[in-house]
């Protein structure tokens, strides 16, 4: 049984990697990321809502095409995608923590319209 | 030796299992989002550099002059339309909110924007009774008092967008801008320039939107 530890542990290694390979599989969520890395929006768009009319309920596709559209300066689409994301992961930490962001600047905005504007 | 050979082997298993165990669910990206502008710029094809209403004009200086010219080179930088100026003389402050005269000025052309204002600009020589270390070598630690002054200027502006087709404004802002120098015979015509320099950077984000650096989420699960 000693003897064959080594081959166990290697089996072990094996999966784990088999494992690891498969939490970030090169999706079309993977490549609209990398696109949006190298400032690519117009194609992590296209990516994400392909994403999308696959699978609609994928809450990573939703946050991640509202950080698209943020950086697009679609606001209000950006907001109804992260209230999507959100309705689907409540509990996704990341998810919130956009949300939070994005509606933080929108109430600066919001604040400083009301102030500007008569 | 055997032992300690299982003992590596074992130690880089456990090593290549940790770096995979390493939660990659998601990538933080730094992204420049753009902030809505006040105005809607893009729905306008002219914006026209009209007269300031001044209540005490500084001494030594054409403030309407400086800052008709600073509006209407900066404003050319930006704004993608024509940037034009006229001379529309205004004697009262009641004319920045007077529809029948900026709608009588635009003469029924399209898409135009005054850009006008009240303003005022003022100087004075501020003086302080500060502690200043000794420079002396018997006593280095000893405090002296001594006289500083500091010439200060404060430009107070509001500035209204007006809209030609309407006659109103479609945005008024009052700003605050105030400035200092060590050098008390600071020329006030470079002291303007620097203040509206600073001024301008306000104005412009609210006009004509900046992006701003934020930090989000992009996931894979």
């Amino acid at each position: 049984m000693i003897k064959r530890l080594p081959i166990l542990l290697l089996g072990f290694l094996c999966l784990g990697l088999i494992s690891c390979s498969w939490t970030r599989p090169m999706s079309q969520l993977s490549i609209g990321a990398w696109a949006a890395e190298h400032d690519l929006w117009d194609e992590a768009i296209f990516r994400w809502a392909r994403v999308i009319q696959s699978s609609p309920n994928s809450a990573a596709a939703h946050n991640n095409l509202a950080v698209a559209y943020e950086k697009k300066g679609m606001p209000a689409e950006a907001g109804r995608e992260y209230e999507l994301a959100l309705k689907l992961a409540p509990s996704n930490t990341y998810i919130k923590e956009n949300y939070g962001r994005y509606k933080q600047t929108l109430e600066t905005k919001e604040d400083n319209k009301i102030h500007e504007r008569l | 030796m055997s032992v300690f050979k299982r003992a590596s082997f074992l130690t880089l298993i456990l090593a290549c299992l940790a770096a995979c165990s390493i939660d990659s669910s998601y990538v933080r990206l730094r992204v420049e989002a753009p902030s809505i502008p006040s105005v809607k710029m893009s729905a306008y094809r002219e914006i026209a550099v009209a007269d300031f209403f001044l209540a005490e004009p500084p001494p030594g200086l054409n403030l309407n002059q400086e800052l008709t010219d600073y509006f209407k080179t900066e404003v050319g930088f930006r704004f993608k339309g024509i940037v034009s100026r006229r001379s529309l003389p205004l004697d009262k402050e009641e004319k920045l909110k007077d529809e029948a005269f900026w709608k009588e000025a635009a003469a029924g052309a399209p898409g135009l924007l005054f850009l006008t204002g009240k303003a005022g600009l003022e100087q004075e020589l501020r003086k302080a009774l500060l502690d200043k270390s000794s420079q002396g070598l018997e006593e280095p630690f000893a405090k002296e008092k001594a006289w500083d002054e500091r010439k200060n200027f404060t430009l107070q502006i509001t500035l209204f967008l007006v809209d030609g087709g309407t006659g109103r404004p479609v945005f008024e802002k009052e700003y605050k801008e105030t400035i200092n120098y060590t050098n008390t015979k600071q020329p006030i015509d470079f002291a303007l320039f620097d203040l509206l320099q600073q001024l301008k950077l306000k104005f412009f984000r609210s006009v004509f939107g900046t992006d701003r650096l934020q930090e989000r989420y992009i996931i894979f699960r």
